[in-house]
């Protein structure tokens, strides 16, 4: 694979950071990625992603857009209104973007299916709004050896963490018990927006190698007094899910 | 009395009307200080924190004193002193 003429033009900006370069460019042209959730963080992460020219972007979502998402869910606009925000979100991109490889997925995430939709992939987005099929994701990516980039968000305020099987703790380690699905949670667009930057940028790191990402980690930001803390997580020598790993 | 820094997250922070504050107490651990929050200001923070039968922590939850997780601490019986800054949070599920 080669960067072509176009390649090198429209990526000159971010390839200009240290150790990034044709190389680490190159590297995000073979990357595939799996975005799982097309809404408040998977729009933005999709944009971003195509943006920064991600080789294949797999956008899995069974729901449609409604009214009330477009405050957040920005790759939803009022004549997508009732299709499928998999296939809305991946229209816009391939016009953003036509020289990615762009997929979209109209299914839901289940056990049975998860391994088939991400094996093969470099990294996983965590762009889900809810934490039953975030396990579920999660004990997928561990037994598939795929970084998972988790983020999720209330109101102003949410948390993230780069899970990176075998090398530090999963999602189970760091929420042994399932916490009660929330239906309809407060959210400005802004929150899962932010996260959604956050989580691109690991999700580039990782691709590349560089710089010092989430892993062992976990990052709680509170938009209302723009505060962060980081707090050290680690692996549960126990854990159900990744204690083999 | 002891000075401590709280700062709550999410549906917590919903409960409690707040996100942070700092108050003077004479609670000496993590589960004494739940309790005078919840005496105080909420019922519910408790109700929402504590598991009712084992009077365990609910195990979603995180806490943390001085930036360190309970859990690896001693649990709610982790000691406070003058000047800590205990954050409650519970994870968000939204996205």
């Amino acid at each position: 694979m080669k960067l072509s003429m176009s390649d090198l033009e429209r990526y000159n900006r971010q390839m200009l950071m240290p150790n990034w370069g044709e190389e680490g460019q190159l590297k995000l042209k073979s990357a595939k990625i799996v975005v799982a959730g097309a809404g408040g963080l998977g729009c933005p992460v999709s944009l971003y992603l195509a943006a920064a020219g991600i080789g294949r972007l797999t956008v899995i979502d069974r729901e449609k857009y409604e009214l009330s998402n477009l405050n957040r869910q920005v790759l939803g606009w009022p004549k997508d209104l009732g299709k499928s925000k998999a296939e809305s979100s991946v229209e816009k991109l391939r016009a953003f973007n036509p020289n990615i490889d762009l997929n979209a997925l109209v299914v839901n995430l289940t056990e049975n299916n998860v391994h088939d939709l991400i094996h093969g992939s470099n990294v996983v987005i965590d762009a889900l709004d809810n934490w039953k099929t975030r396990f579920i994701l999660n004990e997928a990516c561990v037994k598939e050896k795929i970084p998972l980039i988790h983020a999720g968000i209330y109101g102003l305020s949410g948390q993230i963490t780069t899970i990176y099987p075998g090398k530090g703790p999963c999602l189970r380690c760091i929420i042994p018990e399932t916490p009660p699905e929330v239906k309809r949670f407060p959210v400005l667009g802004a929150t899962p927006g932010f996260f959604a930057m956050l989580q691109v940028m690991e999700a580039m790191k990782l691709i590349i190698g560089i710089g010092e990402s989430l892993i062992g980690r976990l990052l709680l930001f509170n938009g209302e007094d723009m505060n962060f803390n980081s707090i050290e997580i680690n692996r549960n020598p126990n854990c159900t899910v990744c204690k083999d790993a | 009395m002891p000075r401590i820094a709280i700062q709550v997250f999410a549906s917590l922070r919903e409960i409690l009307g707040f996100n942070r504050l700092e108050f003077e107490t004479p609670a000496t651990t993590v589960a004494q200080l739940i309790d005078f929050i919840s005496v105080k200001y909420k019922p519910e923070f408790s109700e929402r924190l504590i598991e009712s039968k084992t009077t365990h922590l609910k195990k979603y939850h995180k806490i943390l004193v001085n930036g360190r997780d309970i859990e690896f601490l001693e649990n709610l019986d982790t000691r406070l002193k003058d000047g800590d800054e205990v954050v409650f949070f519970p994870p968000a599920g939204g996205g």
